[in-house]
């Protein structure tokens, strides 16, 4: 009995040895290094997923993201490539906020589009690439709408203004903006500006004067970004990974995607969406010939 | 006491105690590297995708490692002294059917323990359906190779 506990031990022993001596080799060949790849593909929102699922980006989706990747200490730094014409100014500003928080390496990648509140995001990281030909920029505030007053009147179609507060239906597309709510709202929106053009002048350590005189809603490609300071680099995520490898002296890069997958009940409802798009549409081009609207 | 088959439950049970030995002792070393390497607060999709682009196939590496030495536990230690730690505890040896107990056929019957082939869950499944159906208790593996678990008090080990 005696013997064969001592053959079982020296046989653990034996493959424990293996298991160290393995491992010590695996170290030696150099581990690749853990990036976190988060995607920012389509509008920036501030809500959740729907039921009816969406097309877009969430904050509620990306500041969890950003901060499991903060919190996973096998990720060494973090790459936000971005796709998206901007949107929410609030949305934008959390996602901002959460990425300058980051302890690690950031790095924007702009694809096709990173405008407006996609750029807010892509300022805050440490290093941003574009494309030449990427959108970028677009430092402004957008609310504008279409106004039904008019085709409401053509067609006899009353608005009942029942308020309390004289400002409580502003911006309402069915009844015309007089002069004093225009600039009521005009004046919010140039606020909005001016928080955006000040994080956008922090972030890239730029003056407020310079950043104002790039922050006229224009527009930039790629190229264009470069030379005014708003993005540091011309290349896609193959120079990221270059500059990353650089940076941590690492034998290899690998991404994590981060991105939450979407469920099966978050495909079903964009699928429903998609239907019923194209149900209400047909049944509004019914509507047209019935009613003869041209 | 005669030879009787050992019961699905304690076969089991002597299972989970070997795998214990085999994954917080033998293992460690190799998963205190997939600590470092694998991330941790990600989800299944995510991170079979990781897995699979990892370019240094330094995670394969490390589970066909584990793999190999997962089977040499079993094949070593069964053959040898006829039991793991786990059979120890439980009283269950592993004998022939016929004859002596030959190296290869413990090996065969063990190399179900190798999780890096692929589509090997199908195995699997075959394993536990012929455990429950037999009336030997025997794995499909354990049936090819013809190799049994029994349950043996006062029988030397060879």
């Amino acid at each position: 009995m005696e013997q064969k506990i001592q053959l079982t031990l020296g046989i653990i022993l034996a493959l424990f040895a293996a298991s160290l001596v393995y491992s010590f080799f695996i170290s030696s060949e150099g581990l690749a290094t853990n990036v976190a790849l988060i995607k920012i593909d389509g509008e920036i929102s501030a809500g959740g997923a729907s039921i009816l699922g969406q097309s877009g980006v969430s904050s509620t989706d990306i500041v969890p993201e950003l901060e499991s990747a903060e919190k996973d200490n096998t990720i060494k730094a973090i790459v936000l490539e971005i796709n998206s014409p901007g949107g929410s100014p609030v949305a934008s500003e959390e996602i901002a906020h959460k990425v300058k928080e980051s302890s690690k390496p950031t790095i924007a990648v702009i694809r096709e589009t990173g405008a407006s509140g996609a750029y807010w995001v892509a300022s805050a990281t440490n290093h941003i690439i574009a494309s030449r030909m990427s959108i970028t920029g677009s430092i402004g505030v957008l609310a504008s709408y279409l106004d039904y007053a008019g085709l409401l009147d053509k067609y006899n179609v009353t608005y009942e203004q029942l308020i309390s507060g004289k400002y409580k239906d502003m911006g309402s597309p069915f009844t015309p903006l007089n002069g004093d709510e225009r600039n009521l709202l005009q004046s919010k929106l140039d606020k909005m500006h001016e928080f955006f053009i000040s994080e956008v002048a922090a972030n890239r350590n730029m003056s407020i004067d310079k950043t104002k005189s790039l922050a006229t809603g224009e527009f930039f490609l790629g190229s264009e970004a470069v030379q005014n300071g708003l993005v540091d680099e011309i290349g896609d995520i193959d120079t990221a990974k270059a500059l990353l490898k650089q940076q941590f002296n690492a034998t290899d890069i690998s991404f994590v995607d981060y991105s939450i997958k979407p469920s099966i009940f978050d495909s079903l409802g964009k699928l429903l969406a998609q239907n019923s798009f194209y149900l209400g549409q047909g049944i509004g081009s019914s509507l047209q010939t019935s009613l003869n609207i041209r | 006491m005669g030879d009787r088959y050992a019961g699905i439950g304690k076969r089991v049970l002597a299972f989970f105690v070997d795998m214990f030995i085999i994954d917080f002792l033998i293992l460690f070393p190799l998963q205190s590297i997939t600590e470092k390497i694998v991330p941790k607060s990600i989800d299944f999709t995510s991170l079979s995708v990781f897995i699979s682009q990892n370019s240094s196939g330094t995670i394969f590496k490390i589970a066909l490692a584990s793999s190999i030495i997962t089977v040499c536990y079993f094949t070593l230690l069964e053959f040898v002294t006829g039991q793991t730690p786990g059979k120890m505890l439980f009283g269950i040896y592993t004998i022939a059917e016929k004859g002596r107990l030959e190296f290869a056929n413990v090996l065969l019957s063990n190399l179900v323990f190798l999780s890096v082939i692929p589509f090997i869950w199908l195995l699997w499944i075959a394993e536990i359906i012929y455990l429950w159906k037999e009336p030997k208790h025997q794995r499909f593996t354990e049936k090819i190779a013809g190799i049994v678990q029994v349950e043996q008090w006062n029988k030397k080990f060879n």
